[in-house]
Order: C-alpha cells, then sequence, then structure tokens
C-alpha cells in the first residue's frame, strides 16, 4: 500500500547555512556570540555549533524564529565527542563536573537551540549515515511549516543546516535525487516527496 | 491514514528475562535494586538484569536478540525483510567503551552492530534524544505505518549498564540513594534502570492501537519539565488523537522520584485534565531506564492490564501533592497516555487503545 503521507508535497528550501559543505569561518565563536548578544555558557562546543549552524540557516530563511509546528531534526554522528572523553577520563577516579556530564549528553543541543529560538516544538536527534534516508525520515513527519534540518559535527568542525517549508508552486522539472549533495546543492530550490523518495527542482531564475 | 497497531512487544529488564517472568516478579512485589560502586567512594542503586555474560557487547547481543524473539520480530523478519528500525538510546554502548578502554568511535557503530545481531537488512536510525527517545521512535514509527510508507516498524529502547550515566546523574545530584518513591512524600531523587525493550508496530489488528502523541522540546529548563509545556504535550496528544481529557482512563507518568520534576509533571497535568484520571508509574518497580523508558514501560504497562497485575509501592504519598498513584488497577481503561519528561527539555506523550475495552464513552 502507498498512500504515503506528504506524497507530492513541495517543500521550497527558504535558508541553507551559507558556508554548506566547506570549513566554518575562523571567527565563527564571534559571529555567534554578536549574533546572540553575548557569548553562550556552558552549553558545550556541539550546542555552539549547532546555534551557530541553525542561526545562519535561519537568518538566510529571513526568520527569526520559527512557527510552532516546524520539525527540527539534527544528525550528529560523533556526538559531544569531547566532552564525552572528557567524562570518562574524571569517570576514572571521581564523580565528573556537573556540567562536563551536561555537555556530554548530545541531546543538550536541542534546548539550547529552543531556547535560542524562544521556540517550543518537535525536535530530535535522529542519526543514520545515510543523509538521504534521514532527509526523506524528516520529509514524512513535517507539517504545512516545514522543518529545519542539521548535520553537526565537532572534529572537522562543521554544522550545515536547511530550512524548507511547504509551498504552493509546482515546478515542472522534478527529477530523482542521486546524492545528498545534489539535493543540497545552491542549484536546488525545491524538493517533492515521491513514492520513491526525494525528486528536486532548481532554483527560479 | 490507517490505524497502526502493536503487533508485538518484549522486555527485559530487572524484573525478569521476559514480560510473563516480569509480572511474576510483580505479583510478589518486585525486585530491589542493586548497588553500584563507583571511584570516589560512592555506590547507588541500579536495577540490574540478572545475566551472567561479562563481556558487554555479548550480554548486549543476548539481551537484544531474547527481546527481538519475544516480541515476534524474528519471525517478521522472515516475510517482511525491509522493515525500518529505530534503536532508542541514551547511552548507546558507553558501557561497552568503558570496560574496553575503547577508542570512542561514531554513535552509529552500535547500530551497525545491533543490526548484524539480529541480520536487520531493513533500515536501521538511532534516536538518541536523552529520556524520550523510545517515545520519538515510537512517534516517527507511527507516522510511517500510518501513512502507508511502510507495513511494519520496530522500535527498540535499549539502556544497558554504565558508569558514566549512574556517576553523571549522581554528579547532578539527582540519584537517591536509596529506592525511588515516584509521587512519595521524602522523594529524595531518582534511580536509573538497564531494560531492553521491543515495540512491533504494524497496519495489521490487534489488541492495542497506537492513537498518537506529541513531542515539544521546551528549552527554559535543560534538565526537567515545565508545567506548561506539559500540559500542551497532553493537549496536543488528545488532538492528534481526536481525543477529549475525560476519554483517559489512565495516565501513566514519567514520575522518577523528582523532588520538583514529579510536582511540575502533575502541575502540568492538572491543567490539561480538569478531572485527573488514575496515575501509575514504573520507576518504583523497573528504575529509570532513560532512553529506553518509553518503549520499556509501555510493554511492561500494556502485559500488566492484560495480565491484571497492579504494581504495587510501599511508601507513603506525598500530601503536598493532590494526587496519588492508583492504588488497584481501573477497570478496563480505554485510553492511556503515557508520557516521558526530562534531560534536554524533552516533553513526550503517546496515547493507546485497548481495543478489547468494552468501557467506550463510560469512563
Amino acid at each position: 500500500m502507498e498512500s504515503q503521507a506528504n506524497e507530492n508535497r513541495v517543500w521550497k528550501i527558504t535558508g541553507r547555512t551559507r558556508h554548506r559543505g566547506g570549513a566554518l569561518p575562523e571567527n565563527w565563536r564571534d559571529l555567534l556570540a554578536s549574533r546572540l548578544g553575548q557569548r553562550p555558557r556552558r552549553i558545550g562546543m556541539l550546542a555552539e555549533l549547532a546555534l551557530y549552524g541553525a542561526l545562519d540557516c535561519l537568518d538566510d530563511a529571513k526568520e527569526i524564529t520559527m512557527p510552532e509546528d516546524v520539525v527540527l531534526r539534527v544528525c550528529s554522528l560523533q556526538g559531544a565527542a569531547a566532552a564525552i572523553a572528557q567524562v570518562l577520563e574524571q569517570n576514572q577516579t571521581e564523580l565528573p563536573m556537573p556540567f562536563s556530564f551536561l555537555q556530554s549528553q548530545t541531546s543538550q543541543l536541542l534546548p539550547a537551540l529552543a531556547a535560542a529560538l524562544k521556540w517550543q516544538g518537535d525536535a530530535g536527534i535522529v542519526v543514520a549515515r545515510d543523509r538521504v534516508a534521514l532527509a526523506l525520515l524528516a520529509a514524512r513527519q513535517a507539517g504545512p511549516n516545514g522543518m529545519l534540518l542539521g548535520w553537526v559535527e565537532e572534529l572537522p568542525r562543521r554544522s550545515d543546516w536547511l530550512r524548507l517549508a511547504q509551498c504552493a508552486a509546482q515546478p515542472d522539472n522534478f527529477t530523482a535525487a542521486k546524492s545528498f549533495d545534489e539535493m543540497t546543492s545552491n542549484d536546488i530550490g525545491y524538493w517533492r516527496l515521491s513514492k520513491a523518495g526525494i525528486e528536486i527542482a532548481p532554483v527560479e531564475n | 491514514m490507517r490505524a497502526v497497531y502493536f503487533q508485538g512487544r518484549g522486555l527485559v529488564s530487572s524484573l525478569g528475562v521476559n514480560l510473563s517472568e516480569a509480572l511474576k516478579s510483580l505479583a510478589v512485589g518486585g525486585k530491589e535494586p542493586k548497588r553500584v560502586n563507583l571511584p570516589g567512594g560512592t555506590d547507588w542503586p541500579f536495577y540490574t538484569i540478572e545475566n551472567s555474560e561479562s563481556d558487554w557487547r555479548k550480554r548486549a547481543q543476548q539481551l537484544i536478540c531474547a527481546v527481538a524473539e519475544e516480541a515476534g520480530v524474528t519471525a517478521t523478519l522472515a516475510k517482511r525483510p525491509d522493515i525500518p528500525l529505530f534503536i532508542a538510546s541514551s547511552s548507546l554502548d558507553i558501557g561497552a567503551i568503558e570496560a574496553e578502554s575503547g577508542a570512542l568511535g561514531d554513535s552509529y557503530d552500535f547500530a551497525q552492530d545491533v543490526a548484524v545481531w539480529l541480520k536487520w537488512k531493513g533500515p536501521v536510525y538511532i534516536v538518541s534524544s536523552a529520556c524520550t527517545s523510545s517515545l520519538q521512535a515510537l512517534l516517527t514509527a507511527e507516522k510511517l505505518v500510518s501513512s502507508g510508507a511502510v507495513d511494519d516498524a520496530v522500535v527498540l529502547g535499549i539502556e544497558l549498564p554504565n558508569r558514566f550515566s549512574i556517576s553523571g546523574f549522581a554528579s547532578m545530584q539527582l540519584m537517591t540513594p536509596g529506592k525511588p518513591k515516584p509521587l512519595g512524600a521524602g522523594r529524595d531523587g531518582i534511580a536509573l534502570g538497564e531494560a531492553v525493550a521491543a515495540l512491533h508496530l504494524s497496519n495489521r489488528s490487534a489488541r492495542w492501537r497506537m492513537c498518537g502523541g506529541s513531542n515539544i522540546v521546551d528549552g527554559r529548563d535543560p534538565t526537567g519539565a515545565v508545567p506548561e509545556s506539559v500540559a500542551r504535550m497532553c493537549q496536543q496528544a488528545l488532538a492528534a488523537s481526536g481525543l477529549n481529557p475525560s476519554d483517559i482512563g489512565l495516565i501513566k507518568l514519567q514520575a522518577a522520584g523528582s523532588p520538583a520534576n514529579d510536582v511540575n509533571e502533575l502541575a502540568g497535568m492538572a491543567a490539561a485534565f480538569e478531572t485527573m484520571p488514575p496515575l501509575i508509574s514504573l520507576k518504583f518497580s523497573i528504575g529509570h531506564t532513560l532512553g529506553a523508558s518509553g518503549a520499556a514501560e509501555i510493554a511492561l504497562l500494556t502485559a500488566c492490564l492484560e495480565a491484571k497485575v497492579w504494581p504495587k509501592t510501599d511508601y507513603a504519598h506525598d500530601a503536598e501533592i493532590r494526587y496519588e498513584l492508583a492504588a488497584e488497577m481501573p477497570v478496563a481503561p480505554r485510553y492511556i497516555l503515557a508520557d516521558i519528561l526530562g534531560f534536554g527539555g524533552g516533553h513526550s506523550a503517546v496515547i493507546l487503545e485497548d481495543t478489547a475495552s468494552q468501557l467506550k464513552g463510560s469512563q
């Protein structure tokens, strides 16, 4: 049976991290502090990276916060690796420092994001190596206001984000996406969910 | 949208190696947590699965394969090899990394181990959103099945022993030195436990139907529940299920025995339910099994309701909390709300229907 929810729904890529696929700016932490109005306190490297990328992406989408029903999904294969290693080390001789333990929890980036955006909604950490499959999974769950998707790693530092929202436009030149890089390239403006997966269409000129 | 049912379930916990053993144990009062010693000279309660295998990964394989077998997943895989699997866990294989003094890999390595152990051919996802992981995984799996994208999906909640979680929660002064007392007078913290639980969802009719649910992350308190978000979680879960508050005949709480969080949870529930349904918490029986807790507690609760075994507590309730855990099993509740709250500002709930209940509209 193939009566899939969201099938044929068209999503417009309304925002993306501007460094996507490349290295973060050297001064990304200064830029984040400037964007937040203060340096984030004790949230850990992974959460700071997530904040930097998500806010950059939403700035690109010209959104200060998000509608309540946006689906927020983050993938991090390594998680908060530095903090995890620190807690493992501390555990050899004593209880870890409380903030070290908090920062070792990858999911702590979710409340950090929610607080920075003054938003409460459906957010989660979902991990797989197949990035197309993760995007497809999120697209099957997203409502009309769409999704914010992030891939965040500490080493090498990356924080790639996409903001997609449902749109009424129906470009007539959809083709099957061959790879995640193709799906997220700057030339692509639209995704559509099909029985076979995600189809893509170029940005309108 | 199609109806979604629990086609199978399995649980290994401190109560026993399967649900049948767990029910026998509960019927005679349950089991006491063991003690875990940590460097620095402290020791803490921990609800431990009895299993003599000393190798962490071999033990994990035994437990996970046993639970998949109990849930009927192994048999289903022979007919439907492309089922998606959602592994829900907070700590993944950190216990093995501690035991082996091994290097940190990436978090998906554990998913690949599990896939090999279960001979899994379909897609495998990890959901690692702290305590709410299992319920988030259930909501995702339910969406896939109800939309017709797949006919079956399996959620595997896995939380296995490690010092990392115990010492972390101890460092944050969230642990009880004794036994947890959900909604209890003098409650002084949570006790962790280990569990592996499987819930097999499908579009084929079965006794328990998953009606819907909700998931809200609220950044205002990164380590606990916010009453306003608890209320909204309930309201969204009811709306997603097409139900009213008065339809709910039983609430399985998060209630882990935390002095503040239990109060916040009940404050939120009181805002959502004009008349509070009967309440149950399973943390007294199996501890807080973190990322596995949503699946573990649903597997145990549905088995308890079928077998008419009601977990008992042995402590006085807190008079300052207006509500108590139900001393007796409610009569055939048709709709049950099960929630998990926790670390990461997570507030998740699902609503289940017991299709065998004949009390429609009379609760």
